[in-house]
Order: structure tokens, then sequence, then C-alpha cells
């Protein structure tokens, strides 16, 4: 887990992480949506949140939309919020 | 990071409280109200700091906030500690809690570290330990309440791991969360089956109902257009209908005002005439100009006087009564009688050539038993001659013979030559041993030559001569066996010839033969001749029945010959073709009389009017006083007093006429009421024109009323069907819905499907990621909280506790007891359910913060429920993590007090005992 946190080949470092964490939650708030986790600090959690959030930044595959509303909605169903559709 | 000083600038019952803290294990001891959970809260709000994100304060925000904010003056809510990093650096964190100021974080030389550590709006100092404020509450920071919920919850261990693992909220679990995930995917997404009620099949159908009716309503604007376009074309059959109507009233109108106007003009020109009134009546008809009419048209149209010639009808009338009727029967030879007469007559020219052929007679008196052929063969015979053996013959065998003879004498003489050579060669062999060699190779020499001389010769062919003479005797044996057969056979024809009374000389015999072969030539011709005959006559006789049948045919009986039959036959057909050809005279006479009746019937009629013409033209002349005088004369006197009366009849004529025709043009009007009329008409006629700008206005045609009946008949039938098409139209666009209606429903049935698809595809993406997620740590996580457990429980359970177990899927936990027995932690006691729990917590601490700046522990009254022994061994435990980070324990235990006024050492521990009833308002 340290390393993973660390940076390896083939993973991004934290730094990227919170890079891409801090992209996407100026986003989010751009937009207006109520999201009130902090993206960067869960980021470095060796949670199942955080390595969740890892997992989203990280996913190629995935659009900035995608990858917002999958944030979103995992985040908050963690918290057990109800409100899982995003706008 | 460890905490070296806490200052409960107003926080709760305390106002500027300032407590240090030791680098090691801290134990706050103090009765129950002396603060110990109020000072617990202030140090984790002055590490953590409270959220101030955007929206509604969340609900443990709110009890924090209530719990904790000053009892005496809420408006300043400020806590504040002093931090030492784990390289060395002091830190000053300054939590303003109720969000009156900014809270600051400033190490020694005061360079401002907020920013680094921002959480939600204020400073988080978790994050140096690689928590926040969330995670740091649920990890490092262990409450009372905590513990008591482990030992009143069975399966709270378990959900407490999951929870600490799943880390964004301290009431969640991962599991719960992909539940929660799910649910709500079924709620608001829902499975894409018919008859679901749920959000996708709904938006689905909607989508499928509002692009049916969005097709069908294209479909009824598509008919809308045609039923429009009908109503249209309806409307321009009409426009078209009473553009051609309006054209042909135009052209009537104008037609009739023309009409009109040039019977006004007529009228005004004929009223002209007749200033005074009406002529003067013409004078009634002369009787005698009626007479001299009639007379004279009698006379120039009497008839001549006929001429008639040839016979009368009475010679016509004899002559016809002397007529012959017309014959029955043949009036030519028939085809069949002449054809069979035709044959007939061959047959019987062809039997006269024959009968004049007949052959010459046999003169051969007296026949011969033997053939032409064998004469001839005798006379062979007899001719052959007598034939002998060849004397060369005889000689040849003769000369054979002696040859045989010589070579039996040669024979006898080899022998005893190929005697003496061998008697040579074999003294020869014996003189060598003996001493003479050279007389013995000699004799051997001369034994070996005379023999081979003698074996060379003796290969003689003696066979081949005795075959020779074999072959030579044979053939003079033949030879006389045809000679003996040759005189046989010239007997045997002499006697033969003899038998038959013939001569036995072969000349004869062949003169004989020759004599034979004519006669055999002439019987053959002879017998040719009879049976033509015989054919020839058959053939007459069948022509002559032929003939006889085709005369029968046509009436006439043959009794004698048949020559005369046909000859009063051919007559009698020429007797009825003259009587034929007088008797076809009779219809021309017959007509002839018929016309020579009219014709002298007509004479007599044109005799009688010519009379009574001429005595019509005397009676008249007479009436006008014409002298008499001859036909011709009166009828010129006549027609010259016709001529002097017929112009003043004409004038008559003309002014009545003309007086005739001005009352049926004003037809019972005045001529200034038919001016006006035709002014009216023109005005009409020029308005209707109008229409059609300065396009000449044409003849109309001559069924112009039919037409314009017609017209305008079809022009109103036109009319209704473009009204009730447009109608129709009207009605039909109105029950239509619109078009935007109808795309705006399709675009908002798409939209809402795509939402609801995509709120599917992210409720998927999520489940995925979070269960992926969970996966990964769980693994990460069971073996690391696996290890401390079995580091650490022999000693906190005095060996009753060896070994654990931690399922990496469910993060349960079971302890391996020293017999050997698992159990499931939720049956143990509760003194080791707390020791447990303490050691996961401190394990998942352990993980949680590893890598990062050192996590201290923060513990209230978490010892509660152990034993003394227990509590010290727990004590102990903590002691010893201490070395490596902070513990801060609160404890209401005087045995824990005990135990650590015994153990801590100043100054890496502090023992902090609180006043009495601190909290107390």
């Amino acid at each position: 887990m340290a390393g993973a946190l660390g940076g390896s080949p083939g993973k991004p470092a934290v730094t990227e992480f919170t890079q891409k964490a801090d992209l996407l939650q100026s986003f989010i708030q751009a937009k207006g949506i109520d999201f009130d986790f902090s993206l960067a600090a869960t980021s470095r959690e060796q949670t199942v949140a955080g390595q969740f959030v890892r997992d989203v930044l990280d996913a190629a595959d995935l659009s900035d939309d995608e990858r917002m509303r999958v944030l979103v909605a995992g985040l908050r169903a963690l918290a057990g919020r109800d409100d899982l559709r995003v706008d | 990071m460890r905490v070296q000083e806490l200052t409960l600038v107003a926080f709760g019952p305390f106002r500027n409280k300032r407590v240090l803290v030791a680098p090691g294990m801290n134990v706050v001891v103090g009765k129950n109200e002396a603060g110990k959970s109020t000072l617990h809260a202030a140090l984790f709000a002055a590490l953590c700091g409270v959220r101030r994100a955007r929206g509604p304060a969340r609900r443990e925000d709110q009890e924090f906030a209530a719990h904790h904010r000053p009892w005496n003056d809420g408006k300043s809510w400020e806590v504040g500690a002093i931090v030492a990093l784990d390289d060395g650096r002091r830190v000053g964190l300054k939590q303003i809690l109720d969000g009156s100021a900014d809270s600051k974080v400033t190490d020694q030389s005061g360079q401002d570290l907020s920013k680094g550590i921002m959480n939600e709006g204020n400073p988080d100092a978790s994050l140096w330990v690689g928590l926040d404020r969330r995670s740091f509450r649920a990890t490092a920071c262990v409450r009372q309440a905590e513990v008591l919920e482990v030992l009143d919850d069975a399966e709270f261990l378990q959900t407490h791991l999951q929870r600490v693992a799943a880390g964004a909220s301290k009431d969640e679990t991962a599991a719960r969360a992909l539940s929660r995930i799910a649910e709500f995917e079924r709620e608001h997404v829902g499975p894409d089956k018919l008859h679901s009620p749920k959000p996708l099949r709904r938006a689905k159908d909607r989508l499928a109902a509002a692009t049916l009716a969005r097709d069908k309503a294209r479909q009824d604007r598509v008919a809308l257009a045609e039923k429009w376009k009908a109503a249209r074309d309806a409307d321009a059959v009409v426009e078209s209908l009473s553009s051609e109507l309006a054209g042909l009233e135009a052209s009537v109108a104008r037609s009739e005002a023309d009409e009109l106007g040039r019977r006004v003009r007529r009228a005004r020109e004929l009223a002209d005439r007749f200033p005074g009134g009406a002529p003067v009546p013409l004078p009634q008809q002369d009787d005698l100009v009626t007479q001299v009419v009639a007379a004279t048209q009698s006379w120039k149209n009497r008839p001549g006087s006929p001429s008639l010639t040839g016979p009368d009808s009475e010679e016509l009338r004899r002559a016809i009564a002397g007529l012959p009727e017309m014959p029955v029967g043949d009036l030519e030879p028939d085809g069949s009688v002449t054809t069979a007469e035709g044959a007939h007559e061959r047959a019987k020219l062809a039997l006269e050539l024959h009968m004049a052929n007949r052959p010459a007679a046999d003169d051969f008196a007296t026949p011969l038993d033997i053939s032409e052929q064998e004469i001839r063969q005798l006379a062979e015979t007899l001719d052959q001659p007598a034939v002998d053996v060849d004397a060369r013959l005889d000689r040849e065998i003769a000369r054979t013979e002696n040859e045989i003879r010589r070579r039996g004498e040669r024979q006898r003489s080899r022998r005893f030559a190929l005697l003496a050579s061998v008697t040579l060669v074999l003294a020869g062999l014996a003189a060598v041993p003996l001493g003479f060699p050279w007389v013995g190779v000699a004799l051997l020499g001369i034994g070996i030559a005379l023999a081979a001389v003698f074996l060379t010769r003796s290969n003689d062919p003696g066979a081949q001569v005795a075959e020779t003479l074999r072959t030579l005797q044979a053939d003079r044996e033949e030879q006389r066996r045809a000679m003996n057969d040759a005189a046989f056979q010239r007997q045997n024809a002499k006697e033969r010839a003899v038998s038959l009374g013939l001569t036995d000389r072969p000349m004869e015999l062949r003169r004989l033969a020759d004599t034979l072969a004519r006669r055999t030539l002439i019987q053959q011709e002879q017998a040719r001749w009879e049976l033509r005959e015989s054919e020839l006559r058959q053939a007459a006789r069948e022509a002559e029945a032929d003939l006889r049948t085709r005369l029968r045919d046509r009436g006439v009986t043959a009794i004698g010959g048949i020559d005369e039959a046909v000859e009063s036959y051919t007559d009698a057909c020429r007797e009825r073709r003259e009587r034929a050809a007088r008797a076809a005279t009779r219809p021309g006479l017959e007509e002839r009389l018929i016309y020579r009746e009219t014709a002298e019937r007509s004479a007599v009629a044109a005799t009688e009017t010519a009379a009574n013409a001429e005595r019509l033209l005397r009676a008249a002349a007479k009436a006008c006083g014409l002298p008499d005088a001859d036909g011709d004369v009166l009828h010129a006197g006549l027609l010259r007093w016709l001529e002097s009366r017929k112009g003043t009849m004409a004038t008559a004529e003309t002014a009545q006429r003309e007086w005739t025709e001005l009352q049926t043009l004003l037809d019972g009007r005045s001529l200034a009421e038919i001016t006006r009329e035709s002014g009216a008409r023109d005005d009409l006629a020029m308005r209707l024109a109008a229409d059609f700008d300065d396009a000449p206005i044409g003849k109309p045609p001559p069924d112009a009323s039919t037409r314009i009946s017609r017209l305008r008949g079809n022009r109103d039938e036109a009319s209704r069907r473009a009204a009730a098409l447009q109608a129709d139209a009207q009605a039909m666009e109105r029950s239509f819905p619109s078009t935007t209606e109808v795309e705006t429903e399709v675009a908002a049935a798409d939209a809402g499907l795509r939402e609801v698809e995509q709120l599917g595809r992210t409720l998927t993406l999520t489940r995925e990621f979070l269960e992926r997620a969970q996966d990964r740590v769980h693994l990460t996580i069971a073996p690391l909280l696996q290890a401390t457990l079995d580091r650490w429980l022999p000693r906190v359970t005095n060996g009753r506790y060896v070994e654990s177990l931690i399922d990496p899927e469910t993060l349960k936990v079971r302890l391996r007891s020293a017999d050997g027995h698992l159990r499931d932690a939720q049956l143990l006691s509760h003194g080791t359910a707390e020791q447990a729990y303490l050691l996961l917590r401190m394990a998942m601490t352990d993980h949680l913060t590893n890598g990062h700046e050192s996590c201290p522990l923060i513990l209230d009254d978490v010892v509660v429920q152990s034993d003394v022994d227990r509590m010290r061994t727990l004590l102990d435990l903590l002691h010893e993590i201490s070395s490596t980070r902070q513990v801060i324990l609160f404890t209401v235990s005087a045995e824990a007090a005990a135990w650590a006024a015994d153990r801590l050492h100043e100054p890496t521990d502090h023992l902090e005992r609180l006043d009495d009833a601190v909290v107390s308002p």
C-alpha cells in the first residue's frame, strides 16, 4: 500500500492523484453539485474509499463526466447517503 | 506527530484551559463529569478542526457543536494545540470552530501551513498521518461509547472493521454502500423487462410511444398534405371551369350583342323605307295568270310522240308460245363416259397391235431327252485327246536310281579310309614313347588329315536324292491315273451318245446343241407373247365393262355393241343441247314482251297528255285574247304576256317581304326599345370581356348554350367537392397534435431515457469500482490485522488465545484458543472482545497511517470492561506502543491511575489528574 501511495511504474504517484483529484474537485464544485468530500484527502487514504477514488481517477476509459458521476455516487453511497443521482 | 500542548480557549465548559501532553503515554484520570470526554473532543477538534464546506452541516457535526460549543459564550468557539512533527518541527494549530475567523496552522518560524492540510474548508492535521478528520475519528480516536458498542453488539467488531476499511463514513461499510447502490439502481433504473414499472422500462416505453406517435403524426401530416393538395387541385378545377364558363359566356354575350346590334341597324334601315306605315297589300292572284302559267307549263312539259320499232307485243307472244321446253339429261357427253371410252379404245388398239406381232412357230420335229448343256459336255468329252505318261519323267527316275547306287559304293570306301586314319593316329601315338617322336608326329598328322578329309566328304546328301526319287515316282503314278480316267470318260460319253441315237462326233454334237438352244429361245418368246395377249384381252374386257357402267350411270343401257351405245349417247346429248339452246331464249322474249307492252301503254298516255296541253294552251290564249295559231306560237305569246305582269308583282312582293322582316325584327316592340336593349347587351358583353384583359373574345361555338349549361353543372359540382375536401382537411388538421408537441415529447422521452441509461451506467460503474476497491483493500488489510493480533493476542489474553483468522472477504474475526478451537469474535468474553477491539483499532491505525507522520492514539476509557490484570496488561501494551506513537488515554479507572503512577515516567510519559466536576454547569 505504501508503494502504491508512493508511486511505482504504471501507477500514478500521490501527487498525480492529488492533481487529478483537485481538478475533478474543481469540476464538481463548478457544476454546483452537493459534494462534501475531499477527493485529494480521500485519495491518500488506504481505505476502500481511498482505493475507490484512486481507481476511478486512474481509469483511462472513463470520460471526465463519467468519472465525476461515479466518484460522487460512490462516495455518497459510502457516506450512507441515498441521493446517488448526479445531475 | 505528537501533541505537546492542548489549549481550550473556549470549548464546552472550559475557557483558556491549557493541558500539557507528554510525547509517550499520557493517562488523564478523572471522575465522571470531570471533563474527560470534553478534553477528548477538544483534542480531536484541535487536531482536525471541523468541516466548513458549503451546504447544510452533517448530523455528526451538528451533534458535535451542540455538545461542545462554549457553554457561556457560544460565539467564540476556539481550541488550539501545539504538535511536534516527526522531523522535529513544532506546529501551532489554532482552530476557530464557529467559523468567525480563519483557523491557522503555523510552525515556529511563523510560516502558515494551513494550505497544505486544508480539508473541507478547515485545516486538518490528521492529513499528516494519512487520515482525515472522519477516518481519524474512526481510527485513532477511540471513544468509550465505541468500546461499549463492541460489547453490546456481537457483530460490531466486524462491522467496525468494515466501516474503517470503507473510510468514507464512520457509520457505513462498503458492503452497505454497495447494497445501497444496488437498491438505488433497482428503484431508479430497474430491469429492462416488459411490464416493469421501473424508470428504465418506463423511459423506453415512453420513447417508443412518443416515437410511434411522432411517426403517426408524420404519416398523418403526409395524408393531410395529400388532402390539401386534393383540395387545391379541386379549386384549380373550379377555377379552370369558371374561367372556361366566363369565356364562353362573354363570347355568347358578345355574339348576342352583335346580333342584336345588327338587327337594330337592319330594323332602322327597314323602318326608314316605311315612313307611312305598312305597304299596300299585294293584289289578289290573278286567275288568268294562273291559267296562263299552268297552260305554258303544260305545253312546255308535254311529252313527245313516241316511236315504237320491232315486233309488237302480239308477235312476241306467238314466238314465246312456239319455243320448246328445256330438255332433261346430259347436254354434253359426261366426262366419266368420255374417259372410259378413251380407255376402252386404247385397250382395243393395244390388243390389235399385239395380235399383229405373233412370233414364228417351233419347227423342231422330234423332241430329245437330253439338254443342250449335256450334249455340249458329251462333245467336249469325246473331243479330249488320248495322252500317255511323260517320257522325261521315266528318264529322270532312272538317273536318280543310278545316283543312289553310286553313293552306296562311296560309303563303303569312306569307312575303310577312316579305319586307316585311326590306325595311323594310334601308330603315331605309339611311336613317340618308343623313341621315334618325329615318326610318331608324322603318322599322327597324316592320320588326322586323312580322317579330316573323309569326315568332310562324308557329309553327302544321300537322303535328298532318295526323296527326289520318291517324288518323281509319285508324279509318274499320278499321270498314269489321269490317263486312265480320261479314257474311261470318253468311253462313257460315246456309249451315252449312242444310247440317245446321236452321233459320237463332237462337231455334230455341237451343232445339235446350237439347234436346241435356238428352239428354247423360240419357245420362251411364244410363251411371253401369249401371256401378254391374255393380259391385253383382260384389259379390253375390263375397259368395256367400265364403259358400260358409266353409260348406265348416265341413263343409257347398252344392249348391243358397246360402240353403238356410245354413239347413241353422244347423239342424244347433241340433240338435247340444240333444244336447250332454243328453250333458253324464252326469258329474253318474255322480258321484251313486258317492255313492249309498257311502251305501247306509254305511247297512248303521251298522246293524250299532249292533246290536253294543247287544249289548255289554246284556252289560255283565247282568254288573253291572242289570235289562234300554232301551239308554239301561242306558247311564245303567252310567255310574253306573263313577263309584262312580272315587274309589277315583284315590286309589291319586295315591299311586303321587307315589312314582314321589320315586324319580325321588332318582335312586337318599338325600335327605341330594341335599341335600348342592344345598348344594355353591349354593356354586358363588354363587362364580361373585361375579365379577360385584352384577349380577343372568339366566336361562340354552335353548341354554346349546351356547353354553358354543362359547364355550370360541372363547376357547381367541382365547387361542392372542393369545399368538402377543404372542410375535411381543416377538420383533420384540427384533430392532429402539433408537430412541435410530438417532436418535443420524443426529444423529452429520448433525453429521459438517456438520463436513466446514464444513471444505470454510472451506478454499474460505481458498483464495479467499489467492489474492486473493497476486495483489494480487504485483501490488504486482513493479513495485516491478523499479524498484529497474532503478535499481541497471546500476551493480552494471558495465552488463552494464540492465533487469529480474519476473512479477507468479510473481515470476520475468529480467534484460536490455546486448545486449538476457533471462536467467532462475537462469542468472546467482554474483556477479550474489548482487547481484540483495541488491538484491531491499533492495527488499523498502523495500517492506515503507515508511511505518514506517526499517528497519536486518543483513547477515551477503553479499558472499562477489563479486569485488573487484563487492564494492566493492556496498559502495558499501550505503554509499549507509546514508544512509537503517542498514546493519550482518558480514564476514570483508579486502577489505571495507580498503574500510571507506578509505571509512567516524566517527561516521556505523563499522568494528568482532572479536578472533580469540572464540567458541571
